[in-house]
C-alpha cells in the first residue's frame, strides 16, 4: 500500500473529530466523580502542557516529515529501540480503536437501544468501519473533514440550547476539597491529550511545516475548550450531586432538550459519538497497522495484507464485543485508558534524545573543521 | 472492476437495510402510549400503580366528544417494573413512557418511601426527567381521572403538565419537572418541594385544582404549604413568572390588584454570635390590573398608596411561609445553599445540624412594589374630574 500523508487541515480535523469524544462523552462522568466542580482549573492547567506536547511532536517530526514512524524512530533510538518504541505506539493505537468500539456499543445500549443485542451492534459499526480501513488515512483523515465540521458547528446549538436551564452558581465553591482532586484531574485530561501521538506517526504532506504547528495549537484551545464546557455544563444543569449518580451525563443533556418537531435532542448526541468514534476506530486502528506493516513507497496493493487487517480488525471488535457485554468492563478499560496517559512523555523523551543528538552532530562537526 | 463495484453496490445495500428500522422496533398499534401515571401505598411494600394510556379512538362529533381519550388501568405489585409488565397482560400491548408528563404519587408514598418510583423512572432510558411530579392527599386514581374531565381536547391528553407549563400566568403554585426536584434533592440541604393537587367539588363536577406545596426533607414529605404560603415562596426562591396580588386599599378599603410581570429576589445572610442572620429583598413589579378606589392611577400618591398596600399583603404572605418553613424546619429558600457556595468553612460546621440553625434563624423580609403603568386607562370610574395632571419628581 502506498505511504500517505496528512496536509495540515487534515491533521487539524483528525484532532477535532477524535479527541472531544472522550472530552465530551466518555470522560465526563469520570470527571465529574473525580474533579467535581473543579474541571475547568484542571484542564486549564493541562493545556500548556498539551501544546507542549504538540510542539514536541512538530520538533521531532520536523527531523524528517515526509518519513513514516518506524523509520523516524530507528534514525532516533537505534534499530532495536525504535522497534520497541514503534510496537508500544502501534499497540497503544490499536487499544484506542478498539475501546472506542467498546464505548460507543455502550453508550448505544444504555441510552437507546437496551434490547439490542451486543454483538448486532459491534458487527454493524465494525462493517461500516472495514471499509474505511480499507480505504486507507488519506480517506479517512479526508472523511474527518467534513465531519469535524459539521460537529463543530452544531456542538454550540446544544450549549445555547440548554443555557435558560442552567444555574451557574453551581460552579460554586472553587477547590471545596482542595487540590488534590484537581491533581487526579488533570492526570485525567492527559490521558486524553495523550492520544495525540497519533499525529507522530501522520508524515506531513505539506511542505511547509511550521503551520501544522499553528493549526494544532489552535486545536489545543478549542479542545479545551469543548472539554470544559460539557462537564461544566453538566454540572450546571443537574447540580454535581445529582450529575456525579450519571453514567453519561452529557447524553442526558441532550435528552432533556426539544426542538421543535424534535422531541428528543438525545439523537443528535448519538449522530455525534457516532461520527467521532468512526473516525477513532478507523484511524487509530489504520495508524498502528500500519506502523505494524509500514507501507512502502511503490507497494502494490497487496491481498495478503488486506486479510491481515481484516483479521486483526476482527480480533479487536471481538475483545470490544466482550467488553461492551458489561459496562463495569468499559469502566476498568475506561480506567486503563487513563493509565496510559503516562505515554505523553514519549515525544518529549524523544525531543531530549534529538538535541542531544544534534549537539553530539554538531560538536563533531566542530571539531572536524578546527 | 465491473465484480468490484457490484460487491461494493451490494455491501451499500446490505448496510443500509439495518437503516430502517432498530432490533426491537415495536409497531405503534402494538404499543400503549402512556401519558400520566399514580401511585399509591396499599401495604408495606406493596405498592399500586395507576397509569392513564392514551387510547387514539376518534371521538369527534360524538356523544362523548368532550371525554378524553384515555384509558386507565390499575395494578399492584412490589417493583415498579414487575407491576409494568404484568400490566401487559390487562393492556394487551407494551407500555411506553417516552411520553409520561405527569406522576402523581399519594402523599403516603411521599412520606415514606419517595424513591420508589424515582429509582426506575429515571434509571430507564424512556421516561423524561423533564416530566412533572405531583403529589396528592386524595385518590390518586380519582386524581387522574378526573385531571382531564371538563378539558378541551388541546390539553385532554396531557392537563397536568399543560397546566405546569402554564406557569406564568399564576404563580401560586410550584412546577418543578423531575430534574429541578432531584437536583434540590441531591444539594447539600437535602431538601425540595413539589406541587400538591387537590379534588375540589364544583358546580360542573368535581376538578382537580393546584393546590400548595409538599415540602420535602431528607428524602420525605415533612409538611405543606398552601396556597397563599406557596405564593410566598415562589417570591422567595426568584421563580415568579408572572401572577396577581390583590388587596383591600387601606384608605379606602376599596379593591385592588396588580399583574405582576417581574421579580427579583435578593438574599443576605450573615452569621453572628452563633446565630444565623438572613434578610431577602423583594422586588416586584407590575401594572394595575383593577383598582376600585377609583383614584387617577397617572399621580404618584395614588400609586404610591397602591404600591405600599400591596407590599404590605406581599410582605404577610412571605412572613407566614418563612414563618411555615421554620416550623417545619426544612430549607426550601436556598440559604444552606447559598452559605454552602459562598462560605464553604461556615456550611461545614453548621451541616450536621442545619435543620435547627435554620429554625432558629432571624429572617426578614421587605418587599419593594413598583408600578410600571395603569394599564389602558388611569380609572374606570366616571366621576374623575378633568384636569392637569400634577408634574413630580420620580422617587
Amino acid at each position: 500500500m502506498p505511504l500517505e500523508k496528512a496536509s495540515r487541515w487534515e491533521s487539524f480535523f483528525a484532532t477535532m473529530i477524535t479527541l472531544p469524544i472522550i472530552g465530551h462523552a466518555v470522560l465526563v462522568s469520570l470527571l465529574v466523580r473525580t474533579v467535581g466542580r473543579d474541571e475547568w482549573l484542571a484542564v486549564l492547567i493541562t493545556t500548556p502542557l498539551a501544546a507542549a506536547l504538540v510542539y514536541a511532536i512538530w520538533r521531532v517530526r520536523k527531523e524528517d516529515p515526509q518519513a513514516t514512524f518506524p523509520a523516524l524512530a530507528k534514525k532516533l533510538l537505534g534499530r532495536p529501540l525504535g522497534f520497541v518504541l514503534t510496537l508500544v505506539l502501534a499497540l497503544y493505537l490499536l487499544f484506542l480503536s478498539m475501546s472506542s468500539i467498546a464505548f460507543l456499543v455502550d453508550f448505544i445500549q444504555i441510552s437507546f437501544f437496551p434490547e439490542t443485542p451486543t454483538f448486532a451492534l459491534v458487527l454493524f459499526f465494525a462493517l461500516f468501519c472495514l471499509y474505511a480501513i480499507f480505504k486507507g488515512t488519506k480517506v479517512i483523515l479526508q472523511t474527518a473533514i467534513v465531519l469535524g465540521i459539521s460537529s463543530l458547528f452544531t456542538g454550540s446549538t446544544v450549549t445555547m440550547m440548554s443555557s435558560p436551564m442552567k444555574d451557574f452558581g453551581e460552579w460554586l465553591p472553587f477547590l471545596e476539597f482542595g487540590l488534590k482532586p484537581v491533581g487526579l484531574g488533570v492526570w485525567v485530561v492527559l490521558s486524553m491529550w495523550a492520544e495525540l501521538l497519533f499525529l507522530l506517526t501522520l508524515p506531513f504532506e505539506d511542505t511547509n511545516p511550521p503551520v501544522y504547528l499553528k493549526l494544532w495549537i489552535i486545536s489545543i484551545a478549542i479542545n479545551a475548550f469543548m472539554t470544559i464546557t460539557p462537564t461544566m455544563g453538566v454540572i450546571s444543569l443537574f447540580g454535581l450531586g445529582f450529575a456525579s449518580m450519571l453514567t453519561y451525563p452529557t447524553e442526558e443533556t441532550t435528552r432533556i432538550i426539544h426542538l421543535f418537531i424534535v422531541d428528543r435532542f438525545d439523537i443528535y448526541g448519538l449522530m455525534l459519538m457516532t461520527f467521532g468514534t468512526y473516525i477513532r476506530t478507523t484511524l487509530y486502528f489504520r495508524l498502528g497497522f500500519d506502523l505494524l506493516f509500514p507501507p512502502k513507497q511503490k507497494q502494490v496493493r497487496s491481498t495478503f495484507l488486506r486479510i491481515v487487517m481484516a483479521l486483526l480488525f476482527a480480533l479487536l471488535a471481538g475483545i470490544a464485543y466482550l467488553i461492551a457485554k458489561q459496562h463495569v468492563r468499559v469502566e476498568q478499560i475506561l480506567l486503563l485508558y487513563t493509565l496510559c496517559g503516562a505515554l505523553i512523555l514519549l515525544p518529549f523523551l524523544l525531543l531530549v534524545i534529538l538535541w542531544i543528538k544534534n549537539k553530539l552532530a554538531a560538536r563533531q562537526i566542530a571539531l572536524k573543521t578546527s | 472492476m465491473k465484480i468490484h463495484s457490484l460487491l461494493l453496490i451490494a455491501l451499500s445495500l446490505l448496510l443500509s437495510l439495518p437503516l430502517t428500522g432498530c432490533w426491537s422496533s415495536l409497531e405503534l398499534r402494538d404499543a400503549a402510549i402512556v401519558s400520566g401515571l399514580g401511585i399509591e401505598k396499599v401495604k408495606r411494600q406493596t405498592y399500586r400503580l395507576t397509569v392513564e394510556v392514551i387510547s387514539g379512538k376518534n371521538t369527534q362529533g360524538s356523544a362523548s366528544a368532550n371525554k378524553s381519550n384515555r384509558i386507565l388501568f390499575t395494578k399492584s405489585g412490589h417493583t415498579v417494573l414487575s407491576i409494568e409488565r404484568n400490566m401487559i397482560r390487562d393492556v394487551k400491548r407494551r407500555l411506553i413512557f417516552t411520553h409520561a408528563k405527569s406522576l402523581v404519587i399519594s402523599d403516603q408514598v411521599a412520606k415514606e418511601d419517595l424513591f420508589w418510583l424515582l429509582d426506575t423512572w429515571v434509571r430507564d432510558q424512556q421516561p423524561r426527567l423533564i416530566a412533572y411530579l405531583f403529589v396528592t392527599p386524595d385518590s390518586v386514581e380519582e386524581v387522574l381521572e378526573q385531571s382531564s374531565a371538563n378539558q378541551t381536547s388541546a390539553s385532554a391528553e396531557f392537563p397536568l403538565s399543560t397546566g405546569a407549563e402554564n406557569i406564568r400566568f399564576i404563580s401560586n403554585y410550584t412546577t418543578p419537572t423531575i430534574l429541578e426536584f432531584l437536583k434540590n434533592l441531591f444539594e447539600p440541604t437535602n431538601t425540595a418541594y413539589l406541587p400538591m393537587l387537590r379534588i375540589k367539588s364544583a358546580q360542573s363536577g368535581q376538578i382537580v385544582e393546584y393546590s400548595g406545596t409538599a415540602v420535602i426533607n431528607h428524602d420525605h414529605m415533612v409538611g405543606e404549604l398552601n396556597t397563599k404560603q406557596t405564593q410566598g415562596l415562589v417570591w422567595l426562591i426568584n421563580k415568579e413568572m408572572g401572577g396577581a396580588i390583590d388587596t383591600f386599599s387601606p384608605v379606602t378599603h376599596r379593591r385592588q390588584a396588580l399583574e405582576v410581570t417581574g421579580e427579583k429576589t435578593d438574599m443576605h445572610t450573615l452569621f453572628a454570635h452563633n446565630r444565623l442572620l438572613v434578610h431577602f429583598a423583594v422586588h416586584l413589579k407590575g401594572t394595575v390590573a383593577e383598582d376600585a378606589t377609583g383614584q387617577d392611577m397617572d399621580q404618584p400618591a395614588a400609586n404610591r398608596e397602591m404600591e405600599q398596600a400591596i407590599a404590605k399583603q406581599a410582605q404577610d404572605i412571605l412572613c407566614d411561609t418563612v414563618r411555615t418553613l421554620q416550623h417545619q424546619k426544612t430549607d426550601l429558600l436556598g440559604v444552606g445553599l447559598h452559605i454552602y457556595r459562598t462560605h464553604p468553612k461556615l456550611w461545614h460546621k453548621l451541616q450536621s445540624h442545619w435543620d435547627e440553625a435554620f429554625a432558629h434563624a432571624k429572617i426578614t423580609t421587605r418587599v419593594d412594589v413598583v408600578i410600571q403603568h395603569p394599564g389602558l386607562i388611569r380609572s374606570i370610574y366616571p366621576h374623575l374630574p378633568l384636569s392637569v395632571p400634577s408634574i413630580s419628581l420620580p422617587k
